[in-house]
């Protein structure tokens, strides 16, 4: 009983002085703090997936009412901006080689007679693939567009009420939006940010705080010390940690004022997944701080292990079951993932905690993991 | 003549000698190299197949209330690659379950005497619900489902209608997709996450390395030897700047065309003139943040705060013309957004000099204001 005392003496004194330390630099501190905030502001409202207003060049080779009707079309809708008529397309691609326009319309000769006639007619949209999104968005709208045309064109040709015409009558579709229902980026962008940014700057402060004293030395008046391994590594985590936790408090806070996200699921279960979080991510950063020797070797390989993988695999952009089967083996990995899960669960889904236990569970074991491997992996003894 | 060769000699010799130190210092770092290497070779590979931003076997469901040949055709129409079909719910309940949970993301529901209907010319109608807790998903989803549904609404389904619309021509429209015929995701997103990993260590080892020299007291050994500040900040930017393009064009070689057979339409070169622009420009605004910062902690969180608008705003996610106008200048200040534009020029496109000109002029006065401002902050903070 009373070692565990001395332990929890030390511990806590160690834990004060790196608290000490980083509040006497004002910068580092300040940084600490006001880095995780204006990230998520800058990530939300940065990464806005809406895409308005493609650059449109118009061919128009027909010169007729109709194919007139066709390029305002695409220039009243809210996705496309027709900012060039061209009377050619032998300018076509010299513009999309600038990049002035990403996609074009070209309306054939003949265009309208086709049209009036029932004659079989294509109009062609050319769209600049280079940027995949955008190519993807550009092209479904500009198909909407035009098949929104040809259907109204087929009602002039044939004023007859639709069950009677010849051609097939339409399919309508009712868009609904589950969980997000206005579709608004803020909505469903923010809480993955609250992820994301937990994700990166709690490891990178607490490895950049232990590989700090390697680099300077002072570590080695620590290994003079009575502290051993488990009593180090818990009492360089503790701060981090705490910053850690007021960080996502603060991160929480703005994700329900500022960008407005509804807040559906259980707040105190979501409180208890975000502390194991927090304390898995640091605890990263200080497995990290343990294999590397400079500071600067510590904020690049955090970041790069941190960010690359939770960009590509956590589901933040993709979906989990749009992965590939090695996607989705290397996304069961990382604890973004089931963080993740736990966030859009609590935010849009309204989730049962219930059905998020198992998630809790692998960052639980995430946290033991971490823990073992820091201490493990710290000696006390001088390397080389 | 001999003077001006002493000159040159005194000037580039230091200069010479400080850069081949910079990279020692830097291959002696093992884990540095080790995630020099993972991040330019490795993680380009992962990038490219791993994350897409386009609609891509969307896992979907479907409620089909009619279990008519007519609807089963309108199922087929949702394929891949955009729809992979995950099961089918009896009801709307059922897969509104199914979306809680993730296995699917998008959920077709098909109205009872829907073929009925088609049949006899009236308009049904059929719900798409889509999971929009994705942030890209929803928007992406609907282009994808509203252009199915009016492809397949157009086209008749039964024998009767096909034979008596053969009459009837209709308007379609013919789509080509330039440079990247098959929206092939992966060549943006490997020629992307070179320029990611470009920035980053573009901008974190020159920053860093002159922060450790202060934090170590080393740099006032520099400052009292005849060297100028100029050849100080040059001897960290040069050499990294020399790194990151050599890392990149290798491994737009070796990863990009040689692992993904990503063929490379324009001059190789041209490639790396690119990125050492941008290598030049990011490692100005890591200078300048090591000039604010005192240690190398404050000067990796700073980075950080200044690294997230200017790869996010890059025009990657989302295009200049689609931003609010208010963040636009950003964008314009961000060397990124002329590196993407002219790497997938160079790439994708095979733009030549002409097109890549006032690109890389973009990032390359960016570079000449950042390393500027950087020098007048650097002579300022030590006089």
């Amino acid at each position: 009983m009373r070692r565990l005392r001395d332990s929890i003496g030390r511990i806590a004194a160690l834990a004060r002085r790196e608290v000490r330390e980083t509040v006497r630099d004002p910068m580092f501190c300040g940084l600490a703090f006001l880095a995780p905030p204006l990230m998520m502001l800058v990530v939300g409202f940065g990464l806005d997936l809406d895409v308005e207003g493609i650059r449109v060049a118009a061919v128009d080779h027909d010169r007729t009412p109709a194919s007139r009707e066709l390029v305002e079309r695409f220039a009243n809708s809210r996705s496309f901006d027709v900012v060039e008529r061209l009377d050619s397309e032998r300018e076509v691609d010299d513009l999309m080689m600038r990049g002035r326009i990403r996609a074009a319309v070209v309306v054939p000769p003949g265009f309208a007679n086709d049209l009036a006639a029932g004659r079989a007619t294509a109009v062609q949209t050319l769209i600049d693939g280079s940027f995949p999104y955008r190519a993807e968005v550009a092209s479904g709208y500009a198909g909407a567009v035009v098949a929104s045309f040809a259907r109204d064109a087929a009602a002039v040709a044939d004023p007859r009420p639709a069950r009677l015409r010849e051609s097939a009558a339409p399919i309508e579709l009712e868009l609904r939006y589950l969980h997000n229902e206005p579709l608004e980026s803020l909505w469903s962008i923010g809480p993955s940010t609250l992820m994301l940014v937990l994700m990166i700057l709690p490891p990178i402060l607490t490895a950049v705080g232990v590989v700090r004293e390697k680099e300077r030395g002072s570590i080695d008046a620590l290994r003079a010390s009575p502290l051993r391994r488990s009593e180090f590594v818990l009492g360089k985590w503790l701060p981090y940690f705490g910053i850690g936790v007021v960080d996502f408090l603060v991160l929480w806070a703005i994700a329900l004022t500022i960008f407005g996200a509804p807040f559906r699921g259980d707040p105190w279960f979501f409180l208890a997944a975000s502390v194991v979080y927090v304390a898995c991510t640091s605890g990263l950063g200080l497995v990290v701080s343990l294999v590397v020797r400079s500071q600067i070797a510590a904020i690049l390989v955090t970041l790069i292990v941190a960010m690359v993988p939770t960009m590509l695999y956590s589901g933040m952009i993709t979906p989990l079951s749009s992965l590939s089967e090695a996607g989705r083996m290397q996304a069961n990995l990382l604890p973004a993932t089931y963080y993740n899960r736990i966030v859009s669960g609590a935010f849009l889904k309204g989730a049962e905690p219930s059905s998020q236990r198992l998630d809790l569970i692998g960052l639980g074991l995430y946290v033991a993991a971490t823990c073992l491997v820091a201490v493990l992996l710290h000696t006390t003894r001088a390397r080389r | 003549m001999t003077r001006p060769r002493t000159i040159a000699g005194d000037r580039f010799g230091p200069l010479l000698a400080l850069c081949g130190k910079e990279l020692r210092q830097f291959f002696r770092d093992g884990a540095l190299v080790l995630f020099l290497f993972y991040g330019f070779f490795v993680s380009v590979p992962l990038a490219a197949t791993g994350a897409r931003m386009e609609l891509a076997n969307a896992a979907f469901a479907v409620v089909d209330h009619d279990k008519s040949p007519a609807s089963r055709d309108l199922i087929h129409a949702f394929r891949p690659p955009h729809f992979r079909l995950v099961g089918e719910a009896d009801s709307t309940g059922e897969a509104a379950a199914m979306l809680d949970d993730g296995t699917a993301v998008v959920v077709l529901s098909i109205p009872p005497r829907f073929g009925e209907d088609r049949a006899s010319g009236r308009s049904p109608q059929v719900q798409v619900l889509v999971d929009t807790s994705h942030a890209s998903l929803g928007v992406l989803a609907a282009s994808a489902a509203s252009s199915i549904v009016a492809r397949h609404g157009a086209i008749a389904d039964t024998p009767r209608t096909s034979r008596n619309r053969s009459a009837r021509g209709d308007l379609v429209d013919a789509q080509r997709v330039r440079y990247n015929p098959n929206r092939d995701e992966r060549r943006f997103q490997a020629i992307y996450q070179i320029l990611k990993m470009a920035t980053l260590f573009a901008m974190l080892l020159p920053g860093a390395a002159l922060a450790r020299e202060r934090e170590r007291g080393t740099i006032e050994q520099l400052l009292v030897s005849p060297l100028s500040p100029s050849v100080i900040l040059l001897s960290k930017i040069l050499p990294m700047t020399l790194l990151v393009t050599a890392a990149s064009t290798a491994s737009l070689i070796v990863m990009v065309r040689g692992v993904l057979g990503i063929p490379v339409q324009g001059q190789i070169w041209h490639f790396s003139i690119v990125i050492a622009a941008l290598a030049v420009a990011m490692a100005g605004i890591g200078i300048l943040i090591a000039t604010i910062g005192r240690t190398v902690g404050q000067v990796g969180l700073l980075a950080m705060l200044v690294l997230s608008p200017l790869m996010l705003l890059s025009g990657a996610h989302t295009p200049p013309e689609s931003l609010p106008i208010a963040v636009r200048p950003v964008m314009y200040l961000s060397p990124l957004y002329y590196s993407i534009d002219a790497a997938m020029g160079v790439v994708l496109r095979g733009a030549g000099l002409d097109v890549l000109a006032p690109l890389v002029a973009g990032t390359t006065l960016l570079a000449v204001a950042t390393s500027m401002l950087a020098l007048l902050r650097f002579r300022r903070g030590f006089r």
